[in-house]
Order: C-alpha cells, then sequence, then structure tokens
C-alpha cells in the first residue's frame, strides 16, 4: 500500500501499487481534466510531483509513495444556455398517426402527464365486503392497474375525509392519494455532453381540480451543472471507450450523482420536497442516453454505430438510483441514431420543424454537428465530426464561451476591437469570436480562400490588455483547425440537400440551436462558409431546444407520442459512407471567397 | 525541369484539383512523358509534405494538394500502366474493423503512392482476415498499413495486427498503424513495426522500412 499525498488540495490517498495515477485521481474525487480519456495524448492531465518534475496522470503509475504538488487543469467551466427561443407560430401540430397514436396505458391522450382526480370513496355497506381497493377504483372513473401501496392507505384516508381522497394519476397507474389537492412535479433534463441543464415543472396546480380554470404547466425554477463524466474524457467517444474498458457502472453512477444534485438543489429552491416530483425527462444524445441507462455503447461506437436501443422508454426512477416520489418515473426521450441522439428528437419536439411548409434547417453545432433537413414530416439527418474547435480545443489561445473569453471581433482598419465576456480582461477566444475573426480577416484581405494568413500570430490582446499579462494570439494553425471543423458542417449540409434533392436555395429557413448556436454572428457564420453563404439572412437560435422538448414531453402527452413518431420518421444519413464525402469535404476547406 | 512541368507542380502544391488534370494533358501534349509528368507531380507533393512536418503547412492544405494530384494521377494511370512506371512495391492499407473514417487513411494512401508505392486500398471498416487474404494474393506486398481513427476501434487495431503477426509470411512484410489517438508505445505493445504521426512522416518510414 503506498501513501499519495496531494499538497494543494489538503488530501492524502492510500494506493495499491501499480495503481494508475489518473484513476487514482478520480477515485479521490478530483475530477481531472483529461479530454482524451487517459490515452497520453492531449497533455492536460498534467502533475507536478514533490521532486518538481512534472509527468502526465495517465501515463503514471504508482510505484511507491508520491507528493503531488500540482494539479495542472480542471475541466473548464462553460456557459450553460437555459432558455430556448422558438419563433412563435411554429410549434408542433401533432398530427396522430399509426405510430403516435398507439393506445397507451402508461401516459394520458392529452393534457400533462400528470393528472389529478378527486376521487369519492363509497363506504363499504354492512353485510358486504368489498375492498377499498375496488370501490376507489370505481370512484376513479378509468381504468387502473391494482396497486398495494394505495390500497393500504386509501381506505383509511377516505374514511377520516368523508369519503374524498385525491388521486396523482399517469396514465393508468395510481402513484398516490392525498386528503387533500397538491402541487404535482416533474423535471426535464437535458444531459450534454458538457453540461447538464434541469427545469423543475409544476405539471398541475393544487385546488384546480374541480375548477373550469386549469392553470397550464410552469418552469418553477431551474438549475444546471457541468456533466462530471468529462473527468473519462471530453468527447462521446472517449467516454464510450471508459466505458468498454472500465464497465459502466461509475461513468453511469456519476451522471445519475449530479441528476440527483440537481433534483435536490431545484427542490430546495422551490420549497419543495423531492417526493413532490413524480416524473423525470431526459433527452441527451445516444451516447449520454446509453451511458445514463447504463447500456452497452459498444455497437455505438463501431460502425456501423448503431444505438442499442432508440425506442422511447417510460421506467422506474427507482431502479436509476433517483430519489423523487417512490412510484416516480423516468421517460428516455427516443434515439433516431447512434450520433443522432434524443437531444435531436427533443430539438424537433420544440421546434416543429417537420409541420413546416418549406424546407427547413436545424443545426445543433458542436464536437458533433446534428443536423436534420426537411418539411412536412419528410427528414434527414446526420451527424458531422467538427470537433472541439469551436469549444477552443485545438486553438492555441481557444477557450469555451466563459469569462474571460473574446467573443466578438471587428477588425478597426487599423486595430482589433474585441468584446470580452464579463469585459475583464482576455483570457482566450471561444467559438463565437474565432468566425468573427476569420470573417474580418477575409473581409479585410488579410487572409485569402485558401486561409493562408498575410501575418502570424496575429495579437488580438497584448500583454497590457491579456489577463495576468499574457497575449491572446491567433496562428495560421489555428485557421486550419477551423477549416476543419466548419468543413464538416457545410459539407453535412450540402450533402443532406442532396439527399433531399433540392438546392441549398430551397432550403427557406436554418435555426441553430444550443449555446454556441445561439452566441455566434449568423453574418460571420456564413461568410466563413461554415453555412452555406446562401443561407445568409435565413438564420436565427433557437436556443436550448432538447431541454425545451423535454419540457414539452412532460406538459403535453401528445408531445411524448409526437416525439416517438419523430424518431421513426427522421432518415438517418451517414456521411462517412458516402463516396462524395471527402471531395465535398476538401471543396468546403476554402473559405468563400 | 521544364516550365509547364514547373507550373504543374506549383499547381498542385496549391491544390488546384480543378487545373491539374488540364495541365497534366497539356504536358503531354506537349511531349512530357507520362513519367516524367507523374515524377514532376510526386516531387510537388514530397515538398508539400516537407513543409507539413516543418509546420509549415496542416492537415487542410495536405488534403487539398493531395486531392489536386489524385486528379493529375487518374490523367496518367492509363498511360503508367501501359510503361509500367517505377515500383517501390506493394502496400495493403485500409481502416480497420468498426471503422468508417477514411480521411486520415486516404491521405497516407496518396502521400506514399506519390511515394513511389502501388497501394492496395482496401477502404473502410476492413475484418483483420481480409488484410491477410489480401497479403496471400499479392505476397509480393512490403507494407500493411492499417488506421484507427476512434479510440474505440483501438481494441480492433490490436487484433488485427494481432493476427498478421501469427501468420508465417509475417518476417517478409513490415506493419505500420497509424490514427488520431496512437501512439508510439501503442505500435510497440500490440507488436507493430512503426507508428507515424502524420501522413507525410509516413509516406517517408514506408521508404525507409522498404530500404
Amino acid at each position: 500500500m503506498s501513501t499519495i499525498t496531494f499538497i494543494n488540495e489538503n488530501k492524502t490517498v492510500h494506493a495499491e501499487k501499480g495503481e494508475n495515477l489518473l484513476i487514482l485521481m478520480r477515485r479521490a474525487g478530483f475530477e481531472p481534466d483529461a479530454p482524451c480519456g487517459g490515452n497520453g495524448k492531449c497533455g492536460k492531465c498534467k502533475v507536478t510531483l514533490g521532486d518538481g518534475s512534472t509527468v502526465l496522470a495517465c501515463q503514471t503509475k504508482i510505484e511507491g509513495d508520491l507528493t503531488i504538488t500540482d494539479i495542472h487543469g480542471t475541466p473548464q467551466d462553460a456557459q450553460i444556455l437555459m432558455d430556448a427561443s422558438i419563433p412563435e407560430g411554429k410549434t408542433a401540430t401533432v398530427t396522430e398517426t399509426e405510430a403516435g397514436n398507439e393506445a397507451s396505458e402508461e401516459a394520458p391522450s392529452t393534457g400533462p402527464m400528470l393528472e389529478e382526480r378527486k376521487v369519492f370513496v363509497r363506504p363499504c355497506p354492512n353485510g358486504e365486503s368489498i375492498s377499498d381497493w375496488t370501490r376507489f377504483a370505481e370512484g376513479v372513473g378509468k381504468n387502473v392497474r391494482v396497486n398495494p401501496y394505495v390500497s393500504s392507505k386509501v381506505g383509511r384516508m377516505a374514511r377520516g375525509n368523508k369519503g374524498t381522497v385525491y388521486a396523482v394519476l399517469f396514465g393508468g397507474e395510481v402513484m398516490d392519494v392525498f386528503p387533500e389537492s397538491r402541487d404535482l412535479y416533474a423535471a426535464a433534463f437535458d444531459i450534454g455532453t458538457t453540461t447538464v441543464a434541469g427545469y423543475l415543472l409544476r405539471l398541475i396546480k393544487a385546488g384546480e381540480e374541480e375548477t373550469e380554470k386549469k392553470t397550464e404547466p410552469v418552469v418553477v425554477t431551474t438549475d444546471s451543472c457541468m456533466n462530471p463524466q468529462a473527468q473519462y474524457g471530453a468527447d462521446v467517444i472517449n467516454r464510450a471507450n471508459y466505458a468498454l474498458e472500465n464497465g459502466m457502472e461509475e461513468i453511469t453512477a456519476c451522471i445519475h450523482a449530479a441528476i440527483q444534485r440537481l433534483i435536490e438543489s431545484m427542490a430546495k429552491k422551490a420549497g419543495i420536497s423531492t417526493e413532490d416530483i413524480y416524473l423525470i425527462s431526459v433527452a441527451g444524445n445516444t451516447c449520454m442516453h446509453h451511458l445514463f441507462l447504463g447500456i452497452d455503447v459498444d455497437s455505438l461506437v463501431h460502425a456501423p454505430y448503431n444505438p442499442s436501443v432508440s425506442d422511447p422508454m417510460i421506467l422506474r426512477t427507482s431502479d436509476y438510483e433517483l430519489s423523487i416520489h417512490p412510484a416516480g418515473r423516468l421517460l428516455m426521450l427516443p434515439n433516431i441514431a447512434g450520433f443522432v441522439g434524443a437531444d435531436t428528437v427533443a430539438c424537433l419536439v420544440a421546434t416543429g420543424l417537420a409541420e413546416q411548409d418549406d424546407w427547413t434547417l436545424l443545426i445543433d453545432i458542436g464536437t458533433n454537428g446534428e443536423m436534420v433537413l426537411g418539411r412536412r414530416h419528410n427528414m434527414a439527418a446526420c451527424s458531422t465530426a467538427a470537433g472541439p474547435s469551436f469549444e477552443g480545443a485545438g486553438i492555441s489561445c481557444g477557450m469555451r464561451g466563459s469569462a474571460g473569453a473574446i467573443s466578438k471581433v471587428v477588425w478597426a482598419e487599423d486595430h482589433w476591437e474585441c468584446g470580452v465576456i464579463g469585459d475583464g480582461k482576455a483570457r482566450g477566444i471561444c467559438g463565437s469570436g474565432l468566425l468573427d475573426l476569420a470573417a474580418e480577416l477575409l473581409r479585410s484581405g488579410q487572409m485569402d480562400e485558401y486561409g493562408e494568413l498575410d501575418e502570424s500570430p496575429i495579437v488580438l490582446a497584448d500583454e497590457e490588455h491579456g489577463e495576468n499579462g499574457k497575449p491572446v494570439t491567433f496562428e495560421q494553425k489555428d485557421v486550419r483547425q477551423l477549416q476543419l471543423a466548419k468543413a464538416a458542417i457545410a459539407s453535412g449540409v450540402h450533402l443532406l440537400a442532396k439527399k433531399q434533392g433540392i438546392e441549398l436555395d430551397e432550403i427557406k429557413t436554418v435555426w441553430l440551436a444550443g449555446a454556441f448556436g445561439s452566441f455566434l454572428s449568423p453574418v460571420s457564420a456564413c461568410r466563413i462558409g461554415l453555412i452555406p453563404e446562401e443561407l445568409d439572412g435565413r438564420i436565427s437560435a433557437v436556443g436550448n431546444a432538447a431541454g425545451e422538448g423535454a419540457k414539452l414531453v412532460l406538459m403535453d402527452a401528445r408531445m411524448w407520442r409526437y416525439a416517438r413518431q419523430l424518431s421513426s420518421e427522421a432518415g438517418f444519413l451517414e456521411l462517412a459512407a458516402m463516396p462524395e464525402f471527402q471531395d465535398r469535404f476538401v471543396d468546403e476547406l476554402m473559405f468563400p471567397e | 525541369m521544364s516550365a509547364i512541368l514547373e507550373e504543374l507542380a506549383g499547381l498542385v502544391a496549391a491544390g488546384k484539383a480543378k487545373i491539374v488534370p488540364g495541365k497534366v494533358q497539356e504536358a503531354l501534349d506537349a511531349g512530357e512523358t507520362p513519367l516524367d509528368t507523374l515524377n514532376c507531380m510526386i516531387g510537388a507533393m514530397d515538398i508539400v509534405g516537407e513543409r507539413f512536418k516543418n509546420n509549415e503547412i496542416f492537415v487542410p492544405e495536405m488534403l487539398i494538394a493531395a486531392r489536386a494530384m489524385k486528379k493529375g494521377v487518374d490523367v496518367l494511370k492509363p498511360l503508367l500502366a501501359e510503361e509500367g512506371g517505377a515500383n517501390a512495391g506493394k502496400v495493403i492499407i485500409g481502416t480497420v474493423a468498426g471503422d468508417l473514417h477514411d480521411i486520415g487513411k486516404n491521405l497516407v494512401a496518396m502521400m506514399i503512392e506519390s511515394a513511389g508505392f502501388e497501394v492496395i486500398d482496401l477502404g473502410v471498416d476492413v475484418p483483420a482476415e481480409k488484410f491477410v487474404e489480401t497479403y496471400r494474393e499479392n505476397p509480393d506486398t512490403k507494407i500493411i498499413a492499417c488506421s484507427a481513427l476512434l479510440t474505440t476501434t483501438m481494441p480492433s487495431l490490436r487484433d488485427t495486427v494481432a493476427l498478421i503477426n501469427e501468420q508465417d509470411f509475417r518476417g517478409n512484410v513490415k506493419v505500420m498503424i497509424g490514427g488520431a489517438p496512437i501512439t508510439a508505445e501503442f505500435a510497440a505493445e500490440i507488436g507493430a513495426d512503426a507508428y507515424t504521426e502524420d501522413a507525410a512522416s509516413a509516406a517517408a518510414k514506408a521508404k525507409e522500412l522498404v530500404a
């Protein structure tokens, strides 16, 4: 047994000889930064040892006692976007097709996913022996499944309350009964690879069961956090790899714990008990979906990259270490393909893309840029490997869009004018800043269509304006990273249009989902060809549409069925399998003239 | 080098894929031999590779130049087949089972081809047995090159190399591996002969291995 001492963190951990230092650090609860998943490639998990030497934790085996004086990196924070801004009049009108119309005992047919009914339980006449449950079920007025928990308390409750009880129904399931009408809550989650957004919804307002007035479901409060799985790798591939090599347990448990923390913090903020929450909905990309449920990710990350499961699922929260109401249910939105997941389905639910009469393109620009091109329930989806450049990775002074990031850039004829998040000193440049910068370089002729810079590096913030006297610069090789990311997204758009048999000009609307899509300048995005120039002027940001979709399936049961319908309707296009992909990709490496 | 070939070399290096085929034809019409024309383009790609290694240019320019080269080679191919061009040997290349990502592999294939090898490209998602089978059909193969882009297909790369290592012909062929998550340590661990960081070094390494 060796003793490992972390000086700065004031913590001592015991380790077996031969244990990997990175794994030990995770075990000790440090959440070390390891975007490459501990492969020895990214160099982010550096630590300084007691002898002054610097090593990569992931490449260090513990041979004896060890002192760590400094852990260099921790995962960066990112701005988390909670709100959606769906254009008015565009929301879905659900068409009840065969797929959406299947009788579901598990969910109500319309309205919020939860229902409250005032139930009169008639007394059992003397001389008869009709069970409490039977008399309660008669009073409910619809078929409900027998439930020992409810039957054990409903008789006594009714007798003490002049025969009246209030039942909480989820489809044909009686989740609980109470002597009085209560507010009923649910929570929606958008689990992103980087960030997690949570929304606490009041689905039913107390005291309205007998009145005409029905208050619409409302968001009571929200909370968010970084996805703690980041310590196992920055992207879905590295996460999946970790799960394949080390089992699901750890990586699944840590996201459950994060969701539970958000549930508790939101309940506290709203002044309710976690037991007042009956339902949880989850939208995430397919990998997040599988890792959340502890479902094997093997097929997801090996060609042809199909999911283990795509169907929508209603599960028991108690089976997933989530502590809400004991009868709580977990609603998992359906996936489309291995790299087009439930988050995309949730975006489709929220935006009503399938209902548009004109061709509409939805893009969620991230490490995997998922996109859907469609109209009138004819949808094709694909995923593009944009890489993490827009999140600042691989860019010399790149960073995520948080405090200190240059997020806006203008060339003022003889110098650069930069907008910095938080208005303090500049620490780096984030994705939206990169797009502005490239667009301005092209406009002012300081970069040609091949991406060749007149001079490199470019100084955006000098020693005086940079944090800690460190300048923020932009180099030729950064342009090349941007070109690769930009080409991936743009090729996706072109090939989807080809698949749908239309010209780019026929796309009338482009919706950008997600945080990056909300902060970037559409003009810059078109100027550099990230989004084809033909679409300039047709772009709007829809915000966190995935979170919106996760909320909607709780607030309106038809939306839950609509999600199932959309996930089965959307066609999937595997770009890597298209022979013309590489040519198109190389074409798109160039900037528009 | 004639003025027209110098111009062609410049166009290849700059990645002018649309103009290169016409310029190749022009060179041939002006009396250049297919072999000289090919060597001119190979020379241009060598310079591109060198600049890449020196960090003067990066992957996008490599891809653009390589595509221009390929368009030029397409014009020459039928003529070179007649002539029986220079040949440093055969290379079998592909991405391993479970991996569909071939842009890097294609780049390596083009650079190796530019270095004078005859490339048998098995494409993507290639089962380990296919590499072995292809070698048996082409026993004069000098190098088998396998790539894995995803961390998750590294085990598949390991299995592929393991199968090749079991073969009786293993002593007659070199095994090269590559891909974003791969390291030299990994190559040594799984028993491959060489790993290189990028396509240009891969071509140089290939030449070195068969020298």
